[in-house]
This record gives C-alpha cells, sequence and structure tokens, in this order.
C-alpha cells in the first residue's frame, strides 16, 4: 500500500475573474478577484489596493458575478463552480471587527442528464436582481429566481430552442427578465432576446430578433438604462442593437485579433474597455444624439486603441482611471488611464503588477548554487508575456560589496555625522580588539573614533540618547558624545568586583551589562551613566536582551548552568517569570521582539536549535513554547529591518530569516552557506541593506522581500515550452515559440515579419533556418486570406545559467514545431548534447507522419548541430536512459543507439499506445503516460535488446504528467484536474495480476498538472523533522506549485483522522463538502479521495486559534511516544504540522 | 475626435483613491497577500437559503402547464368544483396520483 500527502507550496496565480463593487461596506469600493479556487478581496485606497482577506472555496471559479438585491445596501456575489456548486456570498463585519464571509445561499446545480455545452458555462443575472440564469447543458436554460422570503431557492430548467450559445446577457430596463443571445446555427450567428415569465417558468415571447450578425460575434454587452439594448462584439465589427436601432461599425483596429473581454466604465453605459489576446486595449464609446421625443439614442460606435496591457482574461474598471487587468498568461496588472501619452505614445500605464507563473508549461529542479538547495526554473507565460521564473525557497541576497576580514566575533552599524538619516561607519569587533571602517560613498577605509577603545573586543556599540555613541567591552560601558563635530569619552561606567563583563543588552536610554551572575541596569543621560539597579542571578548570565518599552522594558535572559529563560521588569529588575529549557546545551543567544503585533522571545541554544515563546507584555508570561532546529553550530540572532518590517536573522551555519506571516513565525533559508554575524546597514551607497560577516569575509548586500518563496522573473517575450539544464556546459536549453506575422507583398510573395523584439531574435548568435520564405507556405496571397497570417516559429535557446542571458538562438523550419528537449549524454561519448524532438505539421494531416531528432553541441560559446534523424511522426518526449536515447514517437516508444560514427540507431520499439505522450525512467524500467489509455510500464531487456510491457492500469485515464516515485509506485495526473497512485504488484501469483496496475490512491486536487519531477525545493540538508519520503514537485496550467511526498502508514491514519476532525471545525464557505470536492471526478465517474491526505487543510490547523486546536485534540488523537500510545496533546499536533509545513 | 475626449471625465467614486500611489520606482510589484479567512463557526443567518432543482421533467411541467391551460379555458373554474362535489370522493377517480414518483 503507498501513501501520500500532497500539499500546496504556491497557490495558483492565474487570475479567472474580477469585479469591482462594495462588498465590505455600503462606502468601501472593494475588488475581488478570483483565482480559481481562491477569492481576494482588496479595498481600493489613496496609496492603491490594500489586500483585505483571502477565501479558499472547495471548487474552482467558473463564473463570479457582482449582484445587488433591491433591499441591500451593498453587493452581493454569485459564485458557480466547475462542478456546479451554486453560493451567494457576502462580506461582513463581524463583532469583533474581523471581516467574515457568509454564504447567503448555496445548493448544487447540476442535473444528472444534459450535455455539459462545448462553449462553457454562461452565469448571468438580471440587472433587477430577480433572477440567476445559467446555461450549463445545451437546449436547456436554468433559472434561480431570487425570492428574499423563502427558505429555499427553486432553480428550474427551461428548454432553450437555440443549442449553440456563445453568450446570453439580461437585458436592462425590461418589464420581465428578457435575455439576449448569440446563437449559431447552420446559417451563420444571429441574436435574439427572449423575455421569461418567472411565474410560469418559462419563455413567453421573443421581443425582437436579428439575423446573420458577424459569423464570428462572441460578446455581448448590455447597455444599461435609459438606453438598453446590447453591444455585439465580432472579430471585424461592433454592432450595437435595441430592437430598433441598428448600428455597426468595422474600425480597422480591432481587425487583427479577437476581443475577448471587456468592462464597462461608466455607469451610464457610453464607455466600455475592449480586451483583445494580443494584449491591446480599446475604448468604445456610444455617440449619441436627441431623439424628437427628447429621449437619447445611439447614433454613433468610436473605437480607439489605448495601448498595451498584459493579455486579459478578465477586466475591472476601478476609479479614478484605474483599472485592473487579470490574465492566465502572466502577471495581472494594474493600469492607469490617462489622457497625456507617455513616452511610449501609450494611453495607459502600468502602475502595479501581480506576479504570476501560469500556465507552467515545462520546469527543472536545478541545484544552481550548489548549496544542497533546489531551484525550480519554470517556462511560464504565453505569446509576450512569455518568461523564465526561478523560484527559490528562501531568501536571496545580492551582494554589492565584500572586504576579506577573518575573525569577526561582531558586527554594529553607526552614524557619526550629524542628523543624517543615513550609517556611515561600521565598526567590527575581533578577540582583543576593534576597528572601525567608514563608509565613504561605495569605498570603504579604517579609521578610528576619539573615544573609542579599540584593543579590546566591542561587545557592543551603536547610537543611543542625546546624540551620543555607547561602546561596551569586557572592561565597561564607554559613553562618547560629540561636542562641535568631535568625539570624545563623555563618561564611563565598570562594574565592581572580579568579573568582567560578559554579556549587553542595550536600548536607546538603558543599558544593561552583565557580569558573571549580576546584571547592572544604567541609564544613558546626557553625558552621564548612572546606575539604577542591580540584580543577582542564580547561575552566570548567558544571553540576555531588551525588549520594547525603554524604561519599562521587559528583559530575557538566559543563565548557564540550569538552562533557564527568566523574563525580568524594569526598571527595578523585579523577576516576573522563570521557564525551564530542557537539555543540557546553553543559552547563546537571546531576542525579545515584536513581530505583527505580537512580542516573542527568541532563544537560541549551543546546538543550533531555538526554542520561541509569546511574551505577555505585561506579566511577562511565556506561552506557546516551540523547538525548532536551525543549523548545527551555537547560533546568533539579529534583528533586522526590511521593508518597514521587522525581522529576525539567524546567524549559523545555516543561516535563516524568521519573519511573521499570518501571525506565524515562518523560516526562511539564506542563500549563503555561513554567516557568523549580521547588523542592517542602510549606508547613502547601500540604502536598505544587511552586513554580514563569515569567517573570512564582510559582505554587504540587499536582501529580497521577505516571503517564502522568491520568484524571480527573466522575460523572453515569447513562448517558453521546454527547458533543460546541461551542468557541464553551463547552461539551460529552452524551446520558444515565437508568432510572427505572414505578410504579403505585391509582387514578390510572402515574407515573416516578427512582430515585437523577443529573446530569439535578440540573442547574441542566431542560427538556423532564414527568416524569409517558409516552406509550405504559399507564394501568392491567397484571394480572400487576411493581409497577414500568424506563424510559429520555434527555436532553441541557449542561456547562460549564471546571467540568464540568451547566448544562442537557433531557428527550425518554420513548419517544425519543437516538442521535447532534453540534455544527455550517450554512450561512450564524452560531450554533452541537447537533443531535439520535433514534428512537422502539415494541416491536412490528421497526426504528425514527419519530424526529426536533432543533436546540438554547445562548446566555446559555438552551437553545432551534431546529427539529424528523420522520424515518422511527432517527437512527444526524450529522454537519456541507460547512455542511449529513448524516444516516444506518436503512438511508438523508441530506444536509439548512439553509434561510434555519431548517428543514432534504432535499437528497439514498443507499440501499444494511442499517443505516447510521456516518459519516465528509472533503472531498466520505462514508465509511459498515454493521451488516453492511462499508465503503462516497460521494462527494457539489456540482453535481448527489446521491451516488455510489465504492467498497465486498464481505465481510461487522460493523461497529462507522470512520475516515478519508487520501484513500485507511479504518480499520474490527467485532464480532468485528478491525481491518482498506480503500483505494481510483482508479488501477485497470477500472471494477469500482474499485468495489472492496482490503483493506490486519487485525488482531485483542483487544477491541471503540466509537470511533474522528482525534488523539492526545500534543501536536502535541512532539517526536515517530518518523516516523508520520496517529494515530487508538480506544477500547474494556473501556476501552482504542488508537493507530493510518501508517508509511513502511521503518519497516514493520524493525520487521517485529524484532516476528518478539521473538515468539521473548518466550516467551508459556500458550503461544499471537503468530501465532495477532493473527490476523484471525471466526466465518467466520481470516486471518494483515499490514500491522499490533503496537505492544505492539515496546514491550516496551525490558523486556528488555541481554544479550537483544543477541541480537535480533545476528539481523541493517539500518538505513538516512544512505542507507548497516548493521547496526543495541542503541542504534539503543532509540531508535526510545523514539520510537515517545512517539507516545502 | 481624439483620444482626449475618450478619457475625459473618468468616472470617480473617491478622488482620493490612488492619489497617493507611488510610482516613484517604477512599476511595481505587489507582494502583499491577504490574510487568510478561516471560518470555523457557522455563521448564524436566518435568511441563509438552500438553492434546490425543481425535480420535475422538463417535459411533463410542459404537458401539466398545457393541461392547466386547456382545462382554465374550455372549462370555467365553477365546473370544476361541482365535477368534484358531483364525484363527491377525489380517491373515487380511476386515476390516482402516483406516491411513488420514478422523478425522485
Amino acid at each position: 500500500m503507498a501513501y501520500h500527502y500532497v500539499v500546496t507550496a504556491q497557490k495558483p496565480t492565474a487570475v479567472t475573474a474580477c469585479i469591482t463593487g462594495n462588498f465590505t461596506s455600503p462606502t468601501d469600493l472593494n475588488l475581488l478577484v478570483a483565482k480559481v479556487s481562491r477569492l481576494e478581496m482588496y479595498l481600493v485606497t489613496p496609496e492603491g489596493l490594500h489586500p483585505m482577506k483571502e477565501v479558499g472555496l472547495y471548487g474552482k471559479v467558473a463564473k463570479m458575478k457582482l449582484f445587488r438585491p433591491p433591499y441591500e445596501n451593498k453587493d452581493l456575489v454569485f459564485i458557480l463552480t466547475a462542478r456546479y456548486n451554486a453560493m451567494i456570498l457576502e462580506w461582513r463585519t463581524g463583532p469583533n471587527g474581523d471581516l467574515e464571509v457568509v454564504t447567503r445561499a448555496h445548493g448544487n446545480v447540476a442535473d444528472r442528464i444534459g450535455k455539459p455545452s462545448e462553449n462553457g458555462i454562461l452565469a448571468v443575472i438580471d440587472p433587477q436582481a430577480r433572477v440567476i440564469g445559467l446555461r450549463l447543458y445545451d437546449g436547456l436554460f436554468k433559472i434561480i429566481p431570487l425570492d428574499k422570503d423563502s427558505t429555499e431557492l427553486k432553480a428550474a430548467s427551461l428548454r432553450l430552442e437555440e443549442l449553440n450559445v456563445y453568450d446570453l446577457e439580461f437585458l436592462h430596463g425590461c418589464a420581465n427578465p428578457t435575455l439576449i443571445l448569440i446563437h449559431q446555427d447552420l446559417n451563420g450567428r444571429h441574436i435574439k432576446t427572449r423575455e421569461i415569465n418567472l411565474r410560469d417558468k418559462e419563455f413567453i415571447k421573443v421581443p425582437w430578433k436579428q439575423d446573420n450578425v458577424e459569423t464570428e460575434a462572441s460578446i455581448l454587452i448590455p447597455v444599461p438604462s435609459p438606453l438598453g439594448g446590447a453591444i455585439v462584439i465580432g472579430q471585424e465589427s461592433i454592432v450595437y442593437h435595441d430592437g430598433q436601432s441598428y448600428i455597426a461599425v468595422s474600425p480597422p483596429q480591432i481587425k487583427m485579433t479577437q476581443i475577448n473581454s471587456y468592462c464597462r466604465v461608466d455607469t451610464r453605459g457610453l464607455r466600455y474597455l475592449l480586451g483583445d489576446i494580443a494584449g491591446r486595449l480599446f475604448m468604445l464609446l456610444l455617440e449619441l444624439y436627441e431623439r424628437a421625443d427628447d429621449t437619447m439614442a445611439v447614433k454613433d460606435l468610436k473605437v480607439e486603441l489605448l495601448g498595451e496591457i498584459p493579455i486579459p482574461e478578465c477586466m475591472t474598471y476601478l476609479d479614478n482611471g484605474v483599472v485592473f487587468i487579470g490574465s492566465r498568461l502572466g502577471d495581472s496588472a494594474l493600469v492607469r488611464l490617462s489622457a497625456a501619452r507617455d513616452d511610449s505614445n501609450q494611453y495607459v500605464k502600468v502602475m502595479e503588477t501581480f506576479t504570476s507563473l501560469s500556465p507552467i508549461v515545462d520546469m527543472c529542479v536545478v541545484d544552481l548554487e550548489r548549496q544542497g538547495q533546489n531551484q525550480l526554473i519554470t517556462c511560464s507565460g504565453a505569446f509576450k508575456m512569455g518568461s523564465l521564473r526561478i523560484i527559490r525557497n528562501g531568501i536571496g541576497i545580492q551582494e554589492q560589496a565584500s572586504i576579506d576580514l577573518p575573525g569577526i566575533k561582531g558586527m554594529w552599524a553607526l552614524t557619526l555625522a550629524q542628523a543624517s538619516p543615513y550609517h556611515d561607519t561600521l565598526v567590527l569587533a575581533f578577540v582583543g580588539q576593534t576597528r572601525v571602517l567608514t563608509l565613504n560613498g561605495e569605498e570603504v577605509e579604517e579609521t578610528e573614533i576619539k573615544g573609542f577603545v579599540s584593543d579590546r573586543q566591542t561587545f557592543f556599540t551603536g547610537n543611543v540618547s542625546h546624540n551620543q555613541l555607547i561602546q561596551v567591552t569586557d572592561e565597561g560601558v564607554r559613553l562618547i558624545a560629540n561636542t562641535d563635530d568631535k568625539w570624545a569619552l563623555a563618561a564611563s561606567w565598570q562594574p565592581g568586583g572580579a568579573r568582567a563583563i560578559s554579556v549587553v543588552a542595550c536600548s536607546n536610554t538603558r543599558v544593561v551589562p552583565a557580569a558573571g551572575n549580576r546584571i547592572f541596569l544604567l541609564a544613558i543621560g546626557d553625558r552621564e551613566l548612572t546606575l539604577l539597579s542591580e540584580v543577582c542571578m542564580e547561575e552566570e548570565v548567558a544571553c540576555l536582551d531588551l525588549g520594547p518599552g525603554d524604561e519599562e522594558a521587559l528583559l530575557g535572559v538566559g543563565l548557564w548552568t540550569d538552562i533557564s529563560v527568566r523574563v525580568l521588569k524594569l526598571p527595578d529588575l523585579r523577576p516576573l517569570h522563570t521557564e525551564k529549557l530542557s537539555g543540557e546545551i546553553i543559552p547563546r543567544s537571546l531576542l525579545i521582539c515584536v513581530l505583527e503585533g505580537v512580542c516573542y522571545l527568541l532563544c537560541a541554544l549551543g546546538d543550533g536549535s531555538m526554542f520561541y515563546f509569546t511574551v505577555d507584555p505585561v506579566t511577562g508570561a511565556l506561552a506557546n513554547r516551540k523547538r525548532v532546529t536551525l543549523g548545527t553550530q551555537p547560533t546568533v540572532l539579529r534583528s533586522f529591518r526590511s521593508l518597514s518590517t521587522t525581522n529576525i536573522f539567524a546567524c549559523s551555519d545555516r543561516p535563516t530569516v524568521i519573519f511573521s506571516s499570518n501571525h506565524k513565525l515562518v523560516f526562511s533559508n539564506v542563500n549563503l552557506k555561513e554567516v557568523t554575524h549580521m547588523c542592517s546597514l542602510n549606508a547613502q551607497a547601500y540604502p536598505d541593506s544587511l552586513a554580514l560577516a563569515t569567517d573570512s569575509t564582510v559582505t554587504i548586500g540587499t536582501i529580497d522581500e521577505i516571503q517564502k518563496l522568491h520568484i524571480r522573473t527573466v522575460p523572453l517575450n515569447e513562448t517558453p515550452r521546454r527547458i533543460a539544464y546541461q551542468e557541464a556546459t553551463q547552461t539551460f536549453g529552452v524551446v520558444t515559440m515565437r508568432v510572427d506575422k505572414l505578410e504579403w507583398t505585391s509582387g514578390s510573395g510572402s515574407t515573416s515579419v516578427s512582430v515585437r523584439g523577443s529573446a530569439s531574435t535578440s540573442a547574441a548568435n542566431i542560427s538556423g533556418a532564414p527568416l524569409a520564405q517558409p516552406k509550405h507556405a504559399p507564394l501568392a496571397q491567397p484571394k480572400h486570406a487576411p493581409a497577414a497570417v500568424d506563424l510559429e516559429i520555434y527555436n532553441l535557446l541557449i542561456i547562460d545559467h549564471h546571467t540568464f542571458e540568451v547566448l544562442h538562438a537557433h531557428q527550425l523550419m518554420a513548419s517544425e514545431f519543437v516538442l521535447s528537449l532534453v540534455s544527455c549524454k550517450l554512450g561512450d561519448d564524452p560531450a554533452h548534447y541537447y537533443a531535439l524532438g520535433t514534428a512537422i505539421l502539415n494541416p491536412e494531416e490528421s497526426e504528425p507522419k514527419q519530424g526529426r531528432i536533432i543533436l546540438f553541441q554547445w562548446s566555446e560559446g559555438k552551437l553545432t548541430q551534431v546529427a539529424e534523424k528523420e522520424i515518422k511522426g511527432a517527437c512527444y518526449t526524450l529522454v537519456e536512459f541507460n547512455g542511449k536515447l529513448l524516444a516516444s514517437i506518436n503512438s511508438t516508444v523508441r530506444l536509439f543507439e548512439w553509434t561510434s560514427d555519431k548517428e543514432l540507431r534504432l535499437e528497439c520499439s514498443h507499440f501499444n499506445n494511442i499517443v505516447a505522450l510521456y516518459l519516465k525512467v528509472k533503472g531498466d524500467f520505462i514508465l509511459i503516460g498515454d493521451l488516453m489509455r492511462s499508465m503503462s510500464l516497460l521494462q527494457y531487456k539489456q540482453m535481448e535488446g527489446s521491451f516488455e510491457e510489465i504492467a498497465r492500469d486498464y481505465s481510461p485515464n487522460w493523461m497529462t504528467a507522470i512520475e516515478i516515485l519508487d520501484d513500485d509506485t507511479f504518480l499520474g495526473a490527467e485532464n480532468s484536474s485528478n491525481l491518482f497512485v498506480c503500483q505494481k504488484d510483482s508479488a501477485a501469483t497470477t500472471d494477469e495480476e500482474r499485468q495489472q496496475m492496482g490503483y493506490m490512491g486519487q485525488f482531485h486536487l483542483g487544477d491541471m498538472v503540466n509537470v511533474m519531477r522528482l525534488g523539492s525545493l526545500v534543501g536536502q540538508h535541512a532539517d526536515t523533522a517530518a518523516p516523508v519520503q520520496n517529494p515530487a514537485t508538480l506544477a500547474t496550467v494556473n501556476g501552482a506549485i504542488c508537493l507530493v511526498v510518501q508517508l509511513s502508514q502511521e503518519l497516514y491514519d493520524f493525520l487521517h483522522q485529524l484532516e476528518e476532525r478539521l473538515t468539521h471545525t473548518i466550516k467551508s464557505v459556500g458550503k461544499i463538502p471537503h468530501a465532495f470536492w477532493r473527490s476523484f471526478n471525471t466526466d465518467i465517474k466520481t470516486e471518494p479521495a483515499e490514500g491522499f491526505i490533503d496537505g492544505d487543510l492539515i496546514e491550516s490547523f496551525l490558523d486556528l486559534s488555541r481554544e479550537k486546536q483544543q477541541e480537535i485534540v480533545q476528539m481523541g488523537l493517539q500518538i505513538d511516544d516512544g512505542g507507548i500510545m497516548r493521547k496526543a496533546t495541542v503541542d504534539d499536533l503543532i509540531k508535526i504540522v510545523e514539520d510537515l509545513t517545512r517539507i516545502h | 475626435m481624439s483620444v482626449i475626449e475618450f478619457l475625459k471625465d473618468l468616472p470617480s467614486y473617491d478622488e482620493h483613491n490612488f492619489t497617493l500611489f507611488n510610482t516613484d520606482h517604477g512599476i511595481r510589484n505587489c507582494s502583499k497577500r491577504p490574510s487568510i479567512y478561516l471560518p470555523t463557526k457557522d455563521i448564524d443567518i436566518p435568511s441563509e437559503q438552500i438553492i434546490v432543482t425543481e425535480k420535475t421533467n422538463i417535459l411533463l411541467r410542459y404537458l401539466h402547464q398545457q393541461w392547466e391551460k386547456k382545462n382554465n379555458s374550455t372549462s370555467p373554474k365553477k365546473r370544476d368544483l361541482s365535477s368534484i362535489e358531483q364525484n363527491g370522493d377525489e380517491r373515487n377517480s380511476r386515476k390516482r396520483p402516483r406516491l411513488n414518483s420514478p422523478l425522485n
């Protein structure tokens, strides 16, 4: 049996719908964005969009519509999921001031019979909020009358004569709800209106219709009253029709590409924004005239191109000329319209972008920095928004400068210049000495500060009150003041007795040195140091820190010998709390700080582990004790500020940044091998930076934005399709597709013209097929062909693995599509090659009959074609296999040998597939993912040189990705967004049983997986206490990244119980049951999920309040504690779940 | 007609919105994410509604409607009542309503 855990590392980023409305209060202006199964609510403010709340749904949002019933003073949202769960949601502020989401109505509107429409789900709401209309199945129109007073909303189906409906809307200003629709029959497309009788639940009449509108008409825009009527958007024309008047225009600007989204600008409905699939924004304006009876009517339609935007999926007008553009093909954006053109002649300007990885088409998992920490490089986005994304778990430091200085024991930044906001000095402590560096622009030079001792190790220095500096060494505290721009010692203090100062904490007005077991509190006055109090601890002080609150701050103290943490209160150093730490390792560094309004005490021990607590700021009591392992060496904790939030840097052999997200502490790796000390540095030449010391160097660098997953974008401006990493040449091979325009010029035939600059046209070197004259294009322009035809041009790009600069672009023939790419080393040949698998497409053939496998070598800055093999079909996948090249070509799997003459020679083939789309190999085994026949397993017989089919899953699954998790376990993803696990059973008694792969798990992921790779983003050395193995990373069409790991049966059973309890505790917004959401669902079957744990649900345990966590525990969960079963406590559960969160 | 006319007097809900948007550093990248809403209590609202689909077959509903229309037009309501009265008990009718409807 196999048990799996699936968890989302990066939530889907594709925007599927967006609306503007007054959702959270009657006066708030909100933006609601749907990202597949998540809803994000934003508030529009003078500073921009302010994020409010994110809500997860147990379903994919298919349609999201706003409406406002007459009795409401704010807007409600109607949502229909892809599995036909309907809901009406309201956002409201709860009694404690928190935003909450109320499910006002819910229910499933699926029918047991009916053919789901090929044009997708359509949902519309009557402008007067009388009825919701749904077109789910061909020939049926479902209405949900909105009746305020009944407990049931009775949906009913109406027969719709028009089978092939492309769009429908409710018209404004009609006595009865009236639909307008575009439908197609044998004669073309037509528009028709239909009035609905809500009482009798039937269509009563056709108020007006218009036959034969444009053949590509696809969008209806209802125009608000008093004008009424609707706008019909076609490929080449725009029509306004209201039953009486018919105004049509065909603006030349829109002819090139199809318009796919729109939004209304003004409430009267005179202006609309239109977006096309090339990412251009237009404005449509209705020009009016006054009729004889004083009413206004539409006179003309005007269209103007405003500029370039992200390729839209949806758009919505916010306020003051600002529009949100939601995209599925790249980053979404906030854009501003302005009548003044900018430098690039655009009336639209991008203000803010929202990072999106979707669609992830391919990726590779690479340890680029060779630190045992993987990065993902994804092929993301499409067309002009195509890019590579470098995704890293953890936080990157971009090095700005470095100085070789070994043996640093401490480091602080000071400001010596008067009234300067910048640091200008760096003080470095060494054993027995202190050195001062001046930062003069980008130059660094050594200097001295008068009054500073330089022949002792500094324990602390900093700018303190009254414009003074403080320096603490083992002999005492020195206060250095400034007179007429000269620094001089103003006061000093020594501890009495034999013991020297060993540790110190300091705030702006207080300094707390400790010598042995004595702690002193000194006030920092103007040129004076005053001893305020002194206490004697039971044991020697190992570390201490002052919390916020200055004169009445809390003091945290870690002690030797009894290994405890004490909390004292200033000014009298009154003990408030004692917390024993278990074990024998002494505390080495302690920090009290406030993150997201919560006060924490963190105490790092000598073995690299760390305890952390929340601190009650009044009573000093420590609570919620947790322990985590950060490294293996003594750890130094320092707080720093980055982009106005406080964060913690844990300096050790595995440097970690600790920050608070959603009121939880998150631990994030840093891309440095080792850091011994650090401090914030905000110098003029190095603003908002960090100074980091290792054993040998000081590095000044800037830090990435504080977040767990870090994403860097390398824009390509064309569609990336495949990526492969070649370590030997330190390059990536990337297959891209560029769309050129084929233009006919009179007399000289056709030429292809690239539309915009992109990676393949601006590469350092270009080779391959020339840009002009595609092989299969006709010479003369056909009579009725459009003036320009899109041409898909494939390129192989060679990209440097550090700079991501495009070193070379090799262009293929115009009709040749590259489908696969692999970096391989074949036979005894020492060279590394990029192997490319292609298909030559001929529009008349149902499947490709021709293709090529081409081998390239990149060496010494040159790309050379080494070999070429003609094949009879499309090469969907290439894999290196036992030093040979394994290819799937149409329905076959073929193995090619690399001969000494540098030729590919066919060794053996396997034929038992419809289309063999995917291949994965392990040892002698080959896993095949078929277009529609699920997965099968082959064994390669080396001696015989042949393939043998070992086992097969006989279910009809349409595969989208496969992976071999271990020798017997195979993970598959299919095109209805499900995952399943098959296992081969070598121990079965009969041949028949052995030949059948058994189902070991199935799960609805809710997103289509495009690619699976073994490995995870978390470093191999990182402390993953969670007992999981064989991670596989999955990337989806909507830009999500998920992780699947294997679990032991015990952990699976335990988590399964926890999951079950969580489904009761956590209420589903929209009331869709969790079991329904995760059930394996295809067109032909729906079966309950099994063999998988929903990690997203498990992780939400950490977001619950302590009381709720307690409730879950009280339901009786047993854990194994050293062989004895006992009742789990809340802390046990938190530990288990937190460990699981660290696997991604 | 110039673009200026297209873009003049764009609607404004609150004229302050987006006025303090900082674009000094070029295009901003939004990194702030909204906090996650995790409901643990059922919010009691008296007006919660369940969406149910009418189970009657679309054809049967049509036939019923037609039948009613026909009855209503050919025989006034009075006679309807009187016919029931004449028949006395409804149960005497040869056709009885099916209780175990095959359509759920």
